[in-house]
């Protein structure tokens, strides 16, 4: 009954589809036009706005990983690797590498580049862009907490050794964003960043917009778009309306109901592939009644989500069992997930103690668009099997100091970003005992997602991951609602962009026509 | 005279000391940390920590009150938390953008309001008079986001005649400005209006009109430079609630100016940046009520005897 997902080998072939799709029919990348798309526009006529729902609050990378810092960055720093779309490691500042022993990993740099400052880079770049990271204590520097020690060996070698075998560093890896050795580790140069990617910023204004420039000294193939502006513009209405009169150029976030209008505009191509981003929701589960099992599960069994995803998100998104989504590696549905049974869940809720169900509160951001709709209908159906449920509305900076580390709440939605393309992110950084997320802590989880993590083999890590699955379904900490699509409508103009599930975009690749 | 000036220059930094107070203490009664907005949820405790000393929040409220009052007074309002550039550097780059929306806004009213006004009282309870009044009511019943949504449906959606978002070109200027003045027209061609039927029963009117005087010289440098007096109050005063009231209407256009700047930032708990905004739209509001009150003092001989 689940609507099945296609696999990562689907999913590959989808992005590409999209990429020919919204080259027009030309193919994708920086060729010119042909017959079907139009001329391409001179270079003084290169500048795409990019309208999105999220602003940053600052452009430092380290500091956090945020859609917004992850977009920017990915545009104007470079990394020592990249994924591909299907999260395979490729070269980018590192042009190869290897493991020398199962915990030492050896880079060869590429030669020639230089940030956009002219400085030469240099393996000392990559060192101290890494204490940066370390030393701001961030959520990256978590994921490089088994990485015992790196050093520069000589200009174009550095080499990482690790505590323990990982299979995931190289995408811990893929997120690190190299700065200059002189300044990287000063505050007052994440003001306004430079790095060695294909753009320079030449404008910034916390959560309003980021204007970046082309690079011209890029060591790569240089960028085709003179000028590139994130805007942030939070009214679903308003984005729509910015794409109907020029005003942006690509559009990320269209809303289900919006979805009409976009796709009887002539001029626009509306695209959609699955994301890394997904929605949950977490139970205190060290506070009554949350602290039973069977009263966890009566909640979940109470939802129908399919009928509930379906009508509200339409085709943005998808309905799902796990705790990350299965564009990610590792993120496969439970095969014990709860199904929709209001009549067991009341049972549930008898056997528990709670035969005339109780009350509780469940708290969310109004950042979040279209929540107060799904909410509502999730009450309605808690409200079946007794259980009366009050919704919370706040604004996000009250909403982020709740669902922080103790976690104050009772229920909580939030949605969540599998920024590496693998289960170990999201998993590993929620779920186990020392996360102290969601009062949640099974030893016998913790032990099978370390394991997972120090395996290096693909193929091995697979059967680790369904058994981690099972046991979340089994527990409940929390439910996993449903996988957002990525919802993007670009004018028939825009060619060359490639949707990646990250939702991190390269824009060096993209270019107008007329 | 300069006793008048003196002692409302003592009122008004009373006024400001006591907004300065009451902005600091609300921000920060607000819940919400502004480390975790920037680190994200998934910080750890020791990030935290590293950025509330940072931002300076890991002090006491007194010395934190008591830096925030020293750096006031010589306008260094500290940095933005978020953009780490000082606080007034934010305001200078939009304060020049919502100054000339309310300049713009203010022109428009003028021009529009004048002319209705006039019209409306040639003829009391007469066609004219009924639309310019029941349409002024109209319009400044309804909610400035209202009009803002509708206008940009219309003219930026519908018909694409002008943008919606930022100020990229003065096109960007057109309807916010709109917006802005309707309420201002309604208000002010009303005032126009009862102000000419007041004048117009004077005796100096009675007196031109006795003379022979054509009704046409009789209005214009006769009645409505007398009626126009108040109306210099009103947009004085408007003036300054545009420069700090149109939060609404920059939000919905998502144009860079004071206001969507202090929205901003009360939405990120830039505590810097929010004190600096409302203490540099308080400062302006009583500067130009100062100016007015200074200018009528000026105009009205009896004012200033008065006091």
């Amino acid at each position: 009954m689940v609507r099945s997902r296609k696999g990562l080998a689907g999913l590959a072939a989808a992005a590409t589809a999209l990429a020919l799709a919204l080259a027009g029919c030309g193919g994708g990348g920086s060729g010119s036009g042909d017959g079907t798309s139009g001329t391409r526009l001179s270079d003084d006529q290169q500048n795409l706005t990019y309208v999105l729902n999220y602003g940053c609050t600052s452009l430092d990378p380290t500091e956090n990983f945020d859609n917004c810092r992850m977009q920017m960055s990915t545009n104007v720093f470079d990394t020592l690797v990249t994924l591909d779309s299907k999260s395979q490691p490729q070269p980018k500042l590192a042009s190869s590498w290897k493991w020398t022993d199962p915990t030492t990993l050896q880079f060869k740099l590429r030669t020639g580049v230089t940030f956009s400052d002219g400085t030469p880079f240099t393996s000392a770049d990559v060192k101290a862009t890494f204490d940066r990271y370390i030393a701001m204590k961030s959520v990256l520097a978590t994921q490089l907490a088994v990485v015992s020690s790196y050093t520069a060996d000589d200009p174009t070698t550095f080499t990482i050794r690790t505590s323990a075998p990982t299979g995931t560093l190289l995408g811990v890896l893929s997120m690190i964003f190299i700065g200059p050795e002189a300044h990287v580790n000063e505050d007052s140069y994440w003001a306004k960043p430079i790095g060695t990617g294909p753009f320079v910023i030449s404008d910034f204004v916390a959560n309003d917009h980021i204007t970046l420039t082309r690079n011209d000294t890029y060591w790569g193939t240089k960028a085709n778009l003179k000028t590139l502006t994130f805007k942030v513009v939070t009214d679903t209405n308003a984005r729509i309306t910015a794409l109907a009169n020029g005003g942006a150029q690509v559009v990320a976030g269209v809303t289900n109901d919006q979805v009409p209008t976009v796709r009887e505009m002539s001029d626009v191509n509306f695209s959609q592939l699955p994301s890394y981003t997904y929605t949950f929701l977490w139970f205190q589960n060290n506070r009554a009644p949350f602290n039973d099992v069977r009263v966890r599960k009566a909640l979940w069994e109470a939802l129908d989500l399919q009928k509930i995803v379906k009508a509200l998100l339409g085709e943005t998104a998808d309905p799902m069992t796990a705790l990350c989504p299965s564009a990610a590696f590792g993120c496969v549905p439970p095969t014990n997930a709860p199904k929709h049974d209001p009549e067991n869940a009341k049972k549930l809720l008898a056997e528990a103690g709670y035969p005339n169900g109780f009350s509780t509160t469940i708290d969310y951001s109004v950042a979040n668009t279209g929540y107060d709709q799904i909410i509502a209908a999730m009450i309605s159906d808690w409200k079946a099997i007794g259980v009366t449920v009050a919704p919370k509305s706040d604004d996000q900076a009250t909403f982020l100091k709740n669902i922080a580390s103790p976690g104050d709440f009772d229920m909580i939605v939030n949605s969540n970003l599998t920024t590496t393309g693998d289960a170990d992110f999201t998993l590993n950084r929620l779920y186990p005992c020392s996360a102290k997320r969601l009062g949640y802590c099974n030893p016998k989880l913790d032990a099978l997602l370390a394991k997972a993590r120090e395996t290096t083999d693909a193929e091995q890590r697979k059967p680790l991951y369904q058994q981690i699955a099972n046991i979340l379904a089994e527990d409940v900490p929390g439910i996993g609602l449903f996988e957002n699509n990525i919802n993007v409508a670009a004018k028939k103009t825009v060619q060359g962009l490639n949707l990646t599930p990250t939702e991190n975009y390269d824009w060096s690749t993209v270019y107008l026509t007329s | 005279m300069l006793g008048y000036v003196i002692r409302r220059l003592v009122l008004a930094v009373f006024v400001l000391w006591g907004v300065a107070t009451a902005v600091f203490a609300i921000v920060r009664l607000v819940p919400a940390d502004p480390a975790l907005l920037i680190a994200g949820s998934d910080a750890s405790p020791e990030q935290l920590a590293t950025l509330r000393e940072k931002m300076g929040l890991d002090e006491s409220i007194i010395v934190q009150y008591g830096k925030f009052l020293g750096g006031a007074m010589t306008g260094d309002f500290g940095d933005s938390f978020q953009q780490r550039v000082p606080a007034m550097d934010l305001i200078a780059q939009v304060l020049p953008n919502t100054a000339l929306l309310a300049v713009l806004a203010c022109a428009l009213a003028l021009v529009l309001s004048f002319p209705l006004g006039l019209l409306a009282s040639l003829r009391v309870n007469g066609l004219v008079d009924r639309i310019v009044t029941t349409g002024s009511l109209f319009t400044q019943a309804l909610p400035n986001f209202w009009i803002g949504v509708v206008l940009l449906l219309v003219f930026s959606r519908k018909l694409k005649w002008l943008p919606s978002v930022g100020l990229d070109s003065p096109k960007n200027l057109i309807l916010p400005t709109i917006v802005l003045a309707l309420p201002f027209v309604s208000v002010l061609t009303r005032m126009i209006r009862n102000g000419l039927l007041e004048v117009m029963g004077e005796g100096y009117i009675q007196t031109a009109r006795a003379k022979g005087l054509l009704e046409r010289t009789v209005i214009f440098p006769h009645a409505i430079r007398n009626a126009a007096i108040p109306v210099v109050t009103i947009v004085g005063l408007q003036f300054g609630t545009l420069l700090g009231g149109a939060a609404v209407t920059e939000t919905v256009f998502t144009f860079p100016g004071i206001g969507r700047l202090l929205v901003l930032s009360l939405q990120g708990r830039d505590y810097n940046v929010a004190q600096a905004c409302v203490l540099v739209i308080a400062a302006v509001f009583v500067l130009i009520n100062l100016v007015v009150d200074l200018t009528y003092g000026f105009l009205d001989p009896r004012v200033r005897l008065a006091k």
